[in-house]
């Protein structure tokens, strides 16, 4: 526990307040500092250009003083905030290590989310697509199932895009997005990756409602 | 406790002296008299005092204990029991590293007159295990905001949240699971339930004449009730490398799903008189802590019956299941051949556990289905004559791609399954299972 400032801290404001006192003092009695007015005849004062290189040390000194301050450097550097017990008690561990979430744990999916982002990778690359095999083995199962059909007639359905709504999805996993509208080209060329990730989402979308819109009927 | 002066002031002393000098260099009197504004907040920082915590917390758990997967909320309530009002009091409960917070948030903001009390709320969806709650910290300020006090905050009520496999509701068999286990016949003859009436015959058991009818009119007369066919019921648990994983971090895994759903299944069947035994796949017989048959393949198998002997050994099993449960999942497919065994393995994998099955032995097959295996499973079980049910826990949905993609290869998965003769319950695990169960007929 820590009730008391820093030496350092404590020698700034009491700094503050003797300065504060001075100012209250010149303005009730200005005469009183004599010395003081001739500082107005210092080239600091008359020069534009150091006038304005003094208000950047200072702005410069302030924005030093507010990143001092922030939790995570006071954690370090301030006595005031900074944890003397056993057990942490202040915020900033709740910030980096927040009481909703738990130690990490393999999760349904996550492997292949690895695809999708080695496709994304992959695509300002020009390399090969990891995820869209994948999607398009399931949307043939699915597409077979709802058709009631075998898996080369499904392959058939999926190369001519007729199984959904989404023309992007569908030209994805026919491979032929090189039909898509030049617009939707120049997207792709533009931001790869992102359209890449995009458009793998929306093939996954696709392939649910398929198979949802065939279990409602 | 930590009780201070906040860090909010450390501005104004800087605003104090740029004020100061500025005021000083340029002679101008107006920054002198701004710099008292910044001033005053320090000066008021300075004669400001952490408030002290008198406070009250106390945590509730409901419900307690938990059934695996089961949404469990916990509420602290924190009573002000000082004289002053706590005008901005934030409170973190300390939820359990192991466990996610599933709606709701532990933390809280509140402001509490002097003999009230407020609250905050969440749900959490526990794993199987005993979990230790942390005091909450605790973070006072007064209404000028200008000190702080942070502290842990003993709280009194439920400080353990314990989650058992036999925690959740028996499902009733009047649902799926009437399906499988003693079946009543065409016929009638010795039982419990009315079937109907026949002329009485020498040698009928007395207790099955109808003295109604007797003494109503004269006629002697014999009952017939529904006759029953005795069959044992075999569950098979999915413990493989494939379902040790959990919708998200925190949740339990759908292995662990899977030994809760066989739990409650065999605990119904065997409370309606029926035998049941049990094999796991997944997991080797080594790894049980009781001496244990195998199906002849190292799978650990425990023979269809009622005592308490065979209940002692599907509990082990299911521990183990729930064992493996934690180990990482395997996904470079299967390392060596043992662990093939173990897993369940390749094509006639399951030959072990078919030649083990009785001929009227029904089965209820356990499994996420988040692989092809159980279809190939239960096309072995069903090929063989026996009745099926297939419980399949699920954790996927459409939250995230990568679970979008898992959710539409298992609906391909489960509609191969309903394609065979199969009854196929889909458990939407975030729904209680004995609902689950009953609903389905």
């Amino acid at each position: 526990m820590s009730d008391y400032p820093s030496p350092l801290r404590a020698l700034i404001e009491l700094a503050a307040i003797g300065s504060l006192g001075f100012a209250v003092a010149l303005v009730f009695a200005p005469d009183l500092p004599v010395s003081i007015t001739p500082l107005t005849g210092l080239d600091v004062i008359r020069n534009d250009s150091l006038r304005a290189a003094m208000f950047a040390v200072i702005g410069a000194v302030g924005l030093a003083w507010v990143h001092w301050t922030t939790p995570s450097q006071s954690n370090r550097t301030n006595t005031r905030t900074a944890e003397t017990e056993d057990r942490p008690l202040d915020f900033e561990t709740l910030r980096s290590h927040p009481p909703e979430d738990a130690a990490s744990a393999p999760t349904v999916g996550k492997r292949f989310e690895a695809h999708i982002d080695a496709a994304a990778a992959a695509a300002r690359t020009g390399g090969a697509d990891p995820a869209r095999e994948q999607l398009q083995s399931i949307a043939i199962d699915a597409i077979a199932q709802t058709n009631s059909c075998s898996r080369d007639t499904a392959q058939s359905v999926l190369s001519k895009g007729e199984w959904t709504a989404d023309p992007v999805a569908a030209a994805y996993l026919a491979d032929r997005e090189a039909t898509l509208p030049f617009v939707r080209r120049l997207m792709a060329w533009l931001r790869p990756a992102r359209t890449r990730r995009r458009r793998i989402e929306r093939a996954i979308n696709a392939v649910v409602t398929h198979l949802e819109g065939t279990d409602r009927r | 406790m930590t009780g201070a002066v906040g860090g909010r002031t450390d501005a104004a002393v800087l605003a104090a002296i740029a004020l100061v000098v500025l005021g000083t260099v340029l002679g101008n009197a107006a920054l002198f008299v701004a710099a008292a504004v910044p001033i005053s907040i320090l000066l008021l920082s300075w004669l400001a005092s952490p408030p002290s915590p008198e406070i009250a917390v106390e945590r509730r758990i409901d419900p307690s204990p938990a059934a695996p997967g089961e949404r469990t909320s916990v509420t602290l309530t924190v009573h002000n029991e000082g004289e002053t009002t706590l005008s901005d009091a934030r409170f973190v409960d300390g939820v359990p590293t192991e466990l996610s917070v599933s709606a709701g948030s532990p933390r809280g903001c509140l402001s509490i007159r002097p003999g009230e009390s407020g609250s905050i709320s969440y749900e959490i969806v526990p794993r199987q295990g005993r979990y230790e709650f942390e005091d909450p910290i605790v973070r006072l300020r007064p209404i000028s905001g200008a000190a702080v006090t942070t502290t842990h905050s003993p709280a009194v009520g439920d400080a353990t949240l314990s989650c058992r496999r036999n925690a959740g509701a028996i499902p009733q068999l009047n649902g799926a699971l009437r399906r499988v286990g003693t079946q009543p016949t065409d016929s009638g003859g010795p039982g419990i339930q009315f079937h109907s009436t026949r002329e009485y015959r020498p040698g009928d058991e007395v207790r099955r004449i109808d003295w109604r009818r007797l003494a109503k009119t004269g006629e002697l007369t014999t009952v017939n009730f529904d006759e029953t066919s005795t069959a044992e019921t075999v569950v098979i648990a999915d413990g493989r490398s494939a379902g040790r994983r959990a919708r998200t971090t925190g949740h339990p895994t759908a292995t662990e799903l899977t030994a809760y759903a066989a739990d409650r299944a065999i605990t119904a069947l065997v409370s309606a008189g029926n035998a049941v035994g049990l094999c796991a796949l997944g997991i080797t017989n080594e790894a049980v802590d009781v001496p244990l048959a195998s199906d002849n393949q190292g799978r650990p198998w425990v023979p269809t019956g009622l005592d308490d002997a065979t209940r002692t050994q599907i509990d082990a099993v299911l521990d183990a299941v729930v064992e493996g449960a934690r180990a990482e999942p395997d996904d470079s497919r299967l390392a060596t051949p043992s662990d093939a065994v173990a897993d369940g393995g390749h094509g006639g994998a399951f030959f072990g556990l078919r030649t083990r099955l009785s001929n009227r032995a029904d089965v209820i097959v356990v499994t996420p289905a988040l692989d092809e295996a159980p279809v190939s499973l239960v096309e072995t079980v069903l090929a063989a004559g026996h009745r099926t049910v297939v419980i399949a826990p699920d954790v996927t949905d459409c939250e995230t791609p990568g679970r979008a993609v898992r959710h539409a290869e298992r609906v391909v998965r489960l509609r191969r399954l309903r394609a065979t003769d199969a009854t196929v319950i889909d458990w939407d695990t975030r729904q209680p299972l004995s609902a689950t169960l009953e609903a389905h007929r």
